[in-house]
């Protein structure tokens, strides 16, 4: 079965609402079938095998640490200390939105469920100071984005799978494009609300700035433990996920009691779902590694970059442009377990580091996260706010500018991936 | 409370049972490891199995409560989309019974390999597979016949 024809018929699966890990499955099968090569026993056993990893043990547990922080309530006291801190100035609870999106950026390694915790927070909050729903909803979820890349990071965890790059170098690649992002979203917040009035909250107000650093600090130094265990080399990612887990609870349970049993339940059943849904497209797209390898798949892609460019920018203007089109149908997780065994190859041979080619990447797939049909994080806060996908899209037209200008600078400027790595001896 | 639901219920409490014993035990591997300096030998190989069965039989739970990852945004009342939508879940039910099947063949032949830490027969661990299949593929029946049924009116997406 041609390539093209495993594109087609997985695009038909897609198109008629097939669960996406069933649908690579399928197409996998399929086309295993086909080349008469297919092993029920074999099959089978790949699939375990994909998701028998000591690697992959971190993802339920950053899973379940970004829920037990959020069911504890850190995300008021973060956002109370960002308040305390920037909301005096002219548009400053839309500071207060991207800084509190970077802080929980670096505790949660989920966009969306960054998107669904912060959203509820502080849409109620922004609209209450005379900001548009569109325009706090639009800037909720851009602020979202940053939370695969700043460390700790799913998306990275599962980037790791095929490429069997170095979690921890990835992690300390994604945080300096992560704070860019962030920065000229400022920037553009800047611009934006140059004629916004100033508002504070008193309540906020009242509670005085050593009150609210008082409450945040225990909160604040959840990312020292994971950025701070993996670069010293202390812990391994999947150590550090489950020390993070273990502090997160002691937080919920102990020192805020914030959560109580029931809801613990709850956060443990969720996490455990929504890791089953990620885990099953890592088997199932390890069953289409299998096609892939077998078709030699991932060096006919490089011959062809290669035939149709020996500029390494060229390439990159094409990755950048079809991973785009792509994170705007395909979610990100089986978007990089479909195509990054197929595009790295290519990527190395044109003399782009692989942590950088990750992290560009990864910030392409999240520029996509924010578009429509496919973008998960625009129908929660869709949903959180009461909007229209349509209005919100509208709104997110000047963030698109801002997060390709960040894309384009990433693409192109690798140090600002590759420094933070290097310095600390993960790269040379 | 039917019989399905407490079954549901039963799977539920074992996916957080599992969850709770994977951070356990990794902490206590990190206590072990990093104040003891003497780790365990089976942590991680346990730690392992318990995320295989979390995904298998959270996949089953993920079918009846249709939380698998999917593009969702064609109208649901049509009947030519409700049969295209039917049509991929039959071939979900084929990839299900084909990769079960496998898992029964597998978890069969490999009661003789003892698992390299615990040294329980891996067919344990692989028994997972043609269990949760079957369970999921029971599901997918259910979830075919919800489809088919005419949703009641107003019932359809914007």
């Amino acid at each position: 079965m041609s390539v093209a024809l495993i594109m087609l018929l997985l695009a038909v699966l897609l198109a008629v609402e097939t669960p996406i890990a069933f649908a690579v499955g399928i197409v996998a099968i399929a086309a295993l079938l086909s080349a008469d090569i297919a092993n029920a026993p074999i099959a089978a056993q790949r699939m375990f095998a994909g998701m028998n990893s000591y690697g992959l043990l971190a993802l339920p547990l950053f899973i379940l640490a970004g829920n037990v922080l959020v069911a504890g309530g850190i995300i008021q006291r973060l956002v109370d200390f960002v308040d305390i801190l920037v909301g005096r100035v002219r548009g400053g609870l839309a500071y207060v939105n991207v800084l509190s999106n970077m802080l929980m950026a670096g505790l949660s390694g989920s966009a969306t469920a960054d998107t669904a915790a912060l959203g509820s927070v502080m849409l109620p909050m922004m609209r209450a100071r005379g900001y548009t729903s569109d325009f706090a909803a639009a800037l909720t979820i851009s602020g979202a984005i940053v939370a695969p890349i700043i460390p700790p990071s799913i998306i990275m965890v599962i980037y790791a799978i095929p490429t069997r790059l170095s979690i921890g170098a990835m992690f300390l690649a994604g945080i300096l494009p992560g704070i860019l992002i962030i920065a000229l979203l400022m920037v553009y917040i800047g611009y934006a609300c140059r004629n916004h009035p100033i508002v504070r909250s008193e309540a906020t107000e009242k509670r005085g700035f050593l009150r609210a650093t008082l409450d945040a600090v225990p909160v604040l130094v959840a990312p020292v433990i994971i950025v701070g265990g993996v670069r010293g080399g202390v812990f391994t990612t999947t150590e550090a996920a489950a020390v993070l887990c273990a502090y997160a609870l002691f937080l919920a349970v102990v020192f805020y009691r914030s959560a109580s049993p029931a809801e613990l339940f709850k956060v443990f059943r969720e996490s455990a779902l929504t890791t089953a849904t990620i885990m099953l497209v890592v088997a199932t797209s390890s069953l289409f590694a299998w096609f892939l390898a077998i078709e030699s798949i991932p060096d006919a892609a490089r011959d062809m970059f290669l035939a149709l460019t020996d500029n390494r920018y060229v390439f990159l203007i094409m990755v950048n442009l079809f991973l785009l089109v792509v994170g705007c149908f395909v979610d990100t997780v089986p978007a990089i377990l479909i195509f990054v065994p197929i595009l790295q190859p290519a990527a190395i041979e044109f003399g782009i580091d692989p942590i950088h080619f990750a992290v560009l990447v990864i910030v392409n797939l999240m520029v996509g996260l924010n578009t429509p049909p496919v973008g998960t994080n625009l129908f929660v806060i869709s949903s959180i706010s009461g909007r229209s996908i349509g209005t919100i899209s509208r709104a997110l037209l000047p963030f698109y500018a801002v997060k390709i200008v960040a894309l384009i600078i990433i693409t192109y400027v690798p140090i600002i991936s590759l420094w933070l790595p290097r310095v600390s001896g993960f790269i040379r | 409370m039917s019989a399905f639901r407490v079954f549901n219920r039963a799977i539920d409490v074992a996916l957080v049972l599992a969850l709770a014993v994977i951070t356990v035990v990794l902490v206590v591997q990190v206590c072990m490891r990093y104040v003891f300096h003497a780790a365990l030998p089976w942590p991680e190989e346990l730690s392992q199995f318990l995320l295989v069965g979390i995904s298998f039989f959270g996949m089953y739970r993920a079918i009846t409560e249709d939380l698998h990852i999917r593009i969702d945004y064609l109208p649901k009342r049509p009947l030519t989309l409700r049969l295209l939508r039917a049509a991929g879940l039959v071939l979900v039910a084929g990839l299900l019974a084909y990769v079960g099947y496998g898992g029964l063949l597998l978890a069969i032949s490999a009661w003789d390999h003892p698992s390299t830490a615990l040294r329980i027969p891996m067919a344990i661990p692989y028994f997972i597979i043609p269990i949760s299949c079957a369970l999921s593929l029971a599901a997918l029946v259910g979830a075919i016949r919800t489809i088919l049924e005419a949703p009641a009116s107003g019932s359809d997406t914007p």
